[in-house]
């Protein structure tokens, strides 16, 4: 039986001192939805658990004239219910509504989906989309933002160091009329790990594609940015044949496993029908 | 450190001191230490709903839920909807009169589910019982008496 220790920080300055310590196996931990399940599958061992659900200061939705940002321990709740959320990110309230069940929405946070980094991480594509920041502190108060598509650097591994926290995402607002549209595919409506999720904003004008932005999760080591797919498309007037040009490139860009939830010819396929649907969709082409 | 940490917090109406690890989850202590086994096992990773209960009136997974992170809080389990001298809550009728169960696994998860919902829609239509319900599994009804169940209380509510 390991030695595991608690400590509930009241504040930012309690927090910074406590992973200042640089304690073997700190784990903060928040609405705990990702870390208990990974401690009783003995992924790992924590030595010492951080609280910190109830830090205030992590806590909160604001926006100003040209952003909105998100505490780390905002619960996905919270973020669902939001009015503010709602009006001026409703991308982020798609995604947001699709993770998980209710259940778990009002323990889990966004930035604890963040850090948990599952390639599968259902917040990280729409995050993506909106080319959002991450605000990272650590133990000196230091800080330092990185963007979304920079924060994952491999398999469950981010840039965090170990006297480092996640502290707020922000992102710009979108400009109104901007099209969005968010796809999860999963095995079941609620609590599952999705097999492609896809996350997209796009302005179009009479056809065109301008300033397309897509984020997918589960089909690569991290949630990615199509950025090749979003080259092909960007200034093009969208017809049935750059669809297809883009079915094929944003194929090129992901490399998914095959696993449990389905295989990688399955995922290959279900991306490039996600996207295909999703544009057409957002340019009024119709199916076929 | 390897000691015991005190929590109190308040369960069912009723204050609770417990000396317990780090690493205990609310839903053995509920089970095993006190006995209330109205809360369920049923997967153990937060996938299944069995062991809904309320922390600070807000539904949460006792499996996922570490009972040093309750101290000061208030938490209610499927054993606290009835009242003291037995009468059943109003929802937890509706389910008998619905025939909402069959083995009952999943009930008391169902009944702290479908009462939240009352409480912030008295009058939820079917799709919004089952988008609030999606994070419960059931085995055996389908699913059928269960929706009945909730939106039978939601016509009981008269202007």
């Amino acid at each position: 039986m390991n030695n595991i220790d608690f400590v509930k920080p009241e504040n930012l300055e309690e927090l910074q001192s406590i992973l200042g310590r640089l304690q073997e196996g700190t784990t903060i931990i928040a609405g705990g939805t990702n870390v208990i399940p990974h401690v009783r599958a003995k992924h790992f061992s924590p030595g010492l658990y951080v609280d910190i659900l109830d830090l205030k200061e992590l806590a909160f939705i604001r926006e100003d004239e040209e952003t909105i940002s998100i505490g780390a321990a905002t619960t996905l709740s919270e973020l669902e219910s939001s009015q503010l959320i709602r009006e001026k990110s409703p991308l982020l309230q798609a995604a947001i509504g699709q993770v998980g069940s209710p259940l778990t929405r009002n323990r889990a946070t966004i930035g604890g989906n963040l850090a948990d980094a599952s390639p599968s991480a259902d917040t990280a594509p729409p995050l993506l989309a909106l080319e959002a920041k991450i605000q990272i502190l650590n133990a000196r108060g230091e800080s330092r933002d990185v963007p979304v598509e920079s924060f994952f650097l491999d398999y469950r591994s981010t840039v965090l160091k170990s006297d480092e926290f996640i502290a707020s995402i922000c992102f710009t607002k979108e400009k109104s009329g901007v099209a969005f549209d968010y796809q999860k595919i999963g095995l079941r409506k609620a609590m599952s790990i999705s097999i492609v999720s896809y996350a997209a904003a796009m302005e179009i004008d009479q056809g065109t594609c301008k300033n397309i932005r897509i984020g997918l999760g589960s089909v690569a080591p991290t949630p990615i940015r199509a950025f090749r797919t979003e080259k092909l498309l960007q200034g093009k007037k969208v017809d049935r044949e750059l669809l297809e040009e883009g079915c094929k490139l944003i194929n090129e860009e992901i490399s998914p496993i095959s696993d449990i939830r389905g295989s990688d010819k399955y995922r290959r396929v279900v991306t490039a029908s996600v996207f295909k649907r999703s544009m057409e969709r957002s340019l009024g082409l119709g199916g076929e | 450190m390897n000691g015991k940490i005190g929590v109190h917090f308040t369960l069912n109406n009723e204050s609770q001191e417990v000396l317990v690890s780090p690493n205990v989850l609310l839903i053995n202590l509920l089970r095993e230490e006190l006995g209330l086994t109205g809360t369920k096992y049923g997967c153990g990773t937060g996938e299944c709903g069995g062991c809904s209960v309320l922390i600070d009136g807000k539904p949460a997974l006792a499996c996922l839920t570490l009972v040093v992170s309750l101290s000061g809080k208030e938490v209610k389990s499927i054993e606290g909807y009835a009242k003291p001298d037995g009468t059943l809550d109003s929802v937890q009728n509706a389910f008998i009169e619905n025939r909402a169960f069959q083995c009952g696994f999943c009930t008391p998860g169902m009944v702290v589910m479908s009462k939240d919902l009352l409480d912030q829609n008295p009058n939820p239509t079917e799709l919004e019982i089952r988008e609030h319900l999606k994070g419960n599994i059931c085995r055996c009804t389908g699913y059928h008496g269960i929706v009945k169940a909730v939106k039978s209380c939601g016509q009981s509510q008269q202007p």
